[in-house]
């Protein structure tokens, strides 16, 4: 039977920021298709070695597919790199668009809040 | 000794923000505006007139210059032809150069050509929508605006970013193309904020009422 890790203590754990973004299209778009661009925007821009520094992860609970806004996790250290592929972005999936960063902040909490 | 406490005034007027220009969009509605503002922008060609010209020769070039000098708050020079490209740096009626490396192999611009534009205070402009091509143009176009900021930084040279947008779903936010210019290894915050805010103030003083040249101005009282 596998056993879960024990947490890191905070000293060492990789420190991280919240993304709230919000994606601006001609029609609604779905999680599944903000994942898919903003991956393959992140490994045609950086390479692989680059995307694993990032270390984003979208965060599928706070998508919001009305308000068409969430929330993508990433390493607080490759910040300026990560908004540069999202500013690469011209189409989700079939659609065009683009994803607008709202704000940044160090908890999921900060972000929700207006 | 009495100590006092020092008083912060925190209200929003106080705070020293910086101001984000996009000074080359390529087309201005009332649509784009207020996108333009909820994205972030301070200042867009929306405001003011920006004239974009194009031209095939030197003559065509200089001509076109005299037609739009006076009717543009700021004259942008479409790039990509490398006599072109030197012609525009040493004319200092030109404000922005922009992206001098479009449709060639090379970065469209030398350590003469950016002499020349320093001198002239003609700003180099990077357009975002070079880079929204596929992979391999796309890889070129990063090639040249890296080795184009290096010169920019060397011959301190000014330069701008911008969305180039034709439509409101081509616009970006400004922090984003800082980003841009920044995940290449060069100063992004100057590119949409202090180097066009100049353009923009060079501009206005050109446009006042008794200019004659940089440095000269009649008085009101002779």
């Amino acid at each position: 039977m596998s056993k879960e890790l024990n947490m890191l203590p905070p000293s060492i754990r990789q420190k991280k920021r919240y993304i709230k973004f919000k994606v601006r299209s001609e029609q609604e778009v779905k999680l599944g298709e903000v994942v898919d661009t903003v991956w393959d925007k992140c490994l045609n821009y950086l390479g692989t070695k680059e995307t694993s520094d990032i270390d984003f992860w979208i965060i599928g609970n706070q998508f919001n597919e009305k308000n068409q806004d969430g929330i993508i996790k990433v390493n607080r250290d490759k910040l300026e790199e990560f908004r540069a592929c999202l500013a690469l972005i011209g189409s989700l999936g079939n659609k065009k668009g683009f994803i607008q960063v709202e704000k940044v902040s160090g908890s999921i909490k900060k972000c929700q809040s207006n | 000794m009495v100590l006092t406490k020092p008083s912060f005034n925190f209200s929003k007027g106080n705070i020293n923000m910086s101001k984000f220009y996009d000074l080359c969009l390529r087309k201005t509605s009332g649509e784009i505006k207020q996108l333009s503002d909820e994205l972030g922008w301070s200042v867009t060609n929306c405001e003011f007139n920006t004239v974009f010209i194009e031209a095939s020769d030197w003559g065509d070039l200089k001509k076109k210059i005299g037609q739009n000098r006076e009717d543009a708050e700021v004259l942008v020079f479409k790039g990509g032809d490398a006599k072109l490209n030197r012609k525009a740096a040493e004319d200092s009626r030109i404000d922005i150069l922009l992206h001098p490396e479009r449709g060639r192999k090379d970065s469209g611009i030398d350590h003469v050509i950016s002499e020349a534009a320093v001198k002239n205070n003609v700003a180099i402009g990077f357009d975002l929508q070079q880079l929204m091509k596929d992979s391999k143009e796309q890889t070129h176009v990063l090639t040249a605006w890296r080795r184009n900021l290096k010169l920019c930084e060397k011959y301190n040279v000014p330069y701008i970013v911008t969305s180039g947008a034709g439509d409101k779903l081509e616009l970006r936010a400004p922090r984003e193309l800082a980003a841009i210019i920044k995940s290449l290894g060069f100063k992004g915050n100057r590119a949409v904020s202090k180097y066009p805010r100049k353009i923009i103030e060079r501009s206005r003083r050109t446009n006042e009422d008794g200019f004659i040249r940089p440095g000269e101005k009649v008085k009101e009282n002779e």
